[in-house]
């Protein structure tokens, strides 16, 4: 990351802990979307995923007094999400979390997929289709390290510190990670 | 692939750090001569370089709106603020059903709705406000957000597909008089029959008492009149004041059109399965005025039509779409029957005649 954004989002950090409505909005606008696709990949389930990062906002918010935030805000705040969405996995998975959420019986069974979006969405080229389902199908960590590196550019010491493990498991999660897509995509790329 | 085999662990990562840009110069170097030996080794690397550029534009398959989330995240400091001080706005964590229901009061998601944020489905697990009841009851409300649409299974077996746009409210337990629930939108209902327990749909003026039956109701707000359409069985509608003066019997195949006014019309042999098409995600449009159209685009799709030649005004639409299909398929299909073009601007979209 650029030094200028560090310093600005820094600036956003002291901000929201003197109460600054703007600054707030600021941090917001810039992490909301990266983060919903993070936890995304944890839930598989917008609307979840869209609640554990506004509760995460809605929580830093509302104990900003007491917000400490070591080192960067970017890895407190992929590191917070990552924890919220796998406690939202660990209290059942989407299924069961839907069933947990009912009283008598009722049951929401399954949202139906969302019609097309309202912007126009740019056709994904088959191999762009391909590379995602096969990123889709990595183990779980390695997965998460390969798109924590390769789609939200962080550097190995950042992903080391939102995953809490060492930077030598980061490299070997990625090494591992492109070694099994080169098999699965074997077809696409010669 | 043979030259897998070829390579070890050493190999692979000193491959992910070139790609990384993790190596030294030295490193560097070093690859580049390791990479020379054999043209395997050379088209592994091409291979691997497409894989990790390409992973980089792969994302998420969703949309997620930042700027609309915003507006609930401040809908609901606003609200956690002004109406329940002493409420943490994280509410009762030991409660599943207040966590996945604490999303904003009933105003402010309306709010929000017109605004078209897509993916909020709220599930409320509210209580009526009567606290001193005995027997309170629970109210159970699920939302769906522009272009969603929501399956529900009932605590008695009975079935409901929630269009778009659309709430529906029913009490955690039925107890054991009539089962109640109320519709604002498009539902089907397959109603799990119970003579002892008649199921009873209330939604805009209209009382929708069913007697075994599959049928859907529409009652969006603005629209002309309350809806009911039989797939099968009998149905009652009753207007809801006084439902034992204003009656009409449904059968299968009828549709029954409830005015704001109360005034009832009973049509025989309408088309069902267009009627109730949004139910397998599709949507109908039948002879629709623009301003229709206008209304169910907004609803499948977070757009708004903007129309401002008076022949495109006065003109109606036959067309049927699939909820798979991409907006911009839509709009072309719409466009190309009205003799128009298309402009888009984020989420307003204009129809022009085309001279």
């Amino acid at each position: 990351m650029p030094e200028s954004d560090a310093e600005r989002e820094a600036e956003w950090v002291r901000g929201i802990q003197r109460g600054d409505n703007a600054a707030f909005e600021a941090l917001f606008l810039a992490y909301y979307e990266r983060l919903v696709r993070f936890a995304y990949g944890f839930v598989k389930m917008r609307s979840a995923a869209e609640e554990i990062v506004q509760d995460l906002f809605l929580t830093v918010w509302t104990r900003r007094e007491q917000w400490a935030v070591h080192g960067a805000v970017q890895t407190y705040l992929y590191a917070a999400t990552r924890n919220h969405a796998l406690n939202w996995l660990r209290h059942g998975g989407t299924e069961q979390r839907w069933v947990a959420s009912v009283v008598d019986g009722d049951d929401v069974r399954a949202v139906l997929p969302r019609s097309a979006p309202a912007n126009e969405r740019v056709e994904l080229a088959e191999l762009d289709e391909a590379i995602r389902q096969a990123i889709d199908r990595l183990p779980p960590r390695s997965r998460e390290t390969f798109i924590l590196s390769r789609q939200h550019y962080l550097s190995y010491e950042e992903i080391a510190q939102v995953m809490d493990v060492s930077v030598k498991t980061v490299q070997e999660q990625i090494w591992r990670a492109l070694r099994t897509l080169r098999v699965s995509l074997a077809s696409w790329l010669e | 692939m043979t030259y897998e085999g070829m390579i070890n662990d050493i190999d692979w990562i000193r491959i992910s750090d070139h790609l990384a840009g993790r190596d030294s110069p030295a490193e560097r170097a070093e690859f580049a001569q390791w990479m020379a030996v054999t043209s395997e080794r050379q088209r592994l690397v091409n291979a691997l370089q497409q894989i990790w550029e390409r992973a980089a534009e792969v994302q998420e398959p969703i949309d997620v709106d930042a700027r609309a989330a915003w507006l609930v995240v401040r809908a609901r400091l606003d609200q956690s603020g002004a109406t329940r001080p002493r409420m943490a706005p994280r509410g009762v964590p030991d409660l599943p059903a207040s966590r996945v229901g604490r999303w904003i009061g009933i105003a402010a998601a309306a709010a929000i709705l017109v605004l078209g944020i897509g993916g909020v489905l709220a599930v409320r697990h509210a209580s009526n406000h009567a606290p001193s009841a005995a027997q309170q009851t629970a109210v159970r409300e699920v939302m769906t957000a522009q272009g969603q649409r929501v399956y529900l299974r009932l605590a008695d077996g009975s079935r409901v597909v929630l269009g778009v746009e659309s709430r529906l409210r029913w009490p955690t337990s039925f107890g054991a008089g009539a089962r109640e629930v109320s519709l604002d939108g498009e539902a089907l209902f397959v109603i799990a029959h119970d003579p002892a327990r008649p199921f009873v749909v209330r939604s805009g003026n209209a009382m929708i008492d069913d007697l075994g039956t599959e049928f859907g109701v529409r009652a969006y707000p603005g629209d002309r009149s309350v809806r009911v359409v039989v797939r099968s069985g009998t149905v009652a509608l009753a207007v809801a004041p006084d439902p034992r003066t204003h009656r009409a019997v449904l059968q299968a195949g009828d549709g029954g059109f409830l005015a704001a006014d109360g005034a009832m019309r009973v049509e025989h042999g309408v088309d069902v399965d267009r009627e109730l098409a949004f139910a397998e995600g599709r949507l109908e449009l039948t002879d629709a005025p623009m301003s229709d159209v206008a209304h169910e685009l907004e609803r499948w799709y977070g757009v708004q039509l903007v129309v401002n030649d008076t022949s495109l005004l006065h003109a109606t639409v036959n067309a049927s779409f699939s909820a798979h299909a991409e907006l911009s398929a839509v709009l072309r299909t719409l466009a190309r029957t009205l003799g128009a073009r298309v402009e888009q601007r984020g989420r307003i979209v204009r129809l022009v005649v085309i001279p």
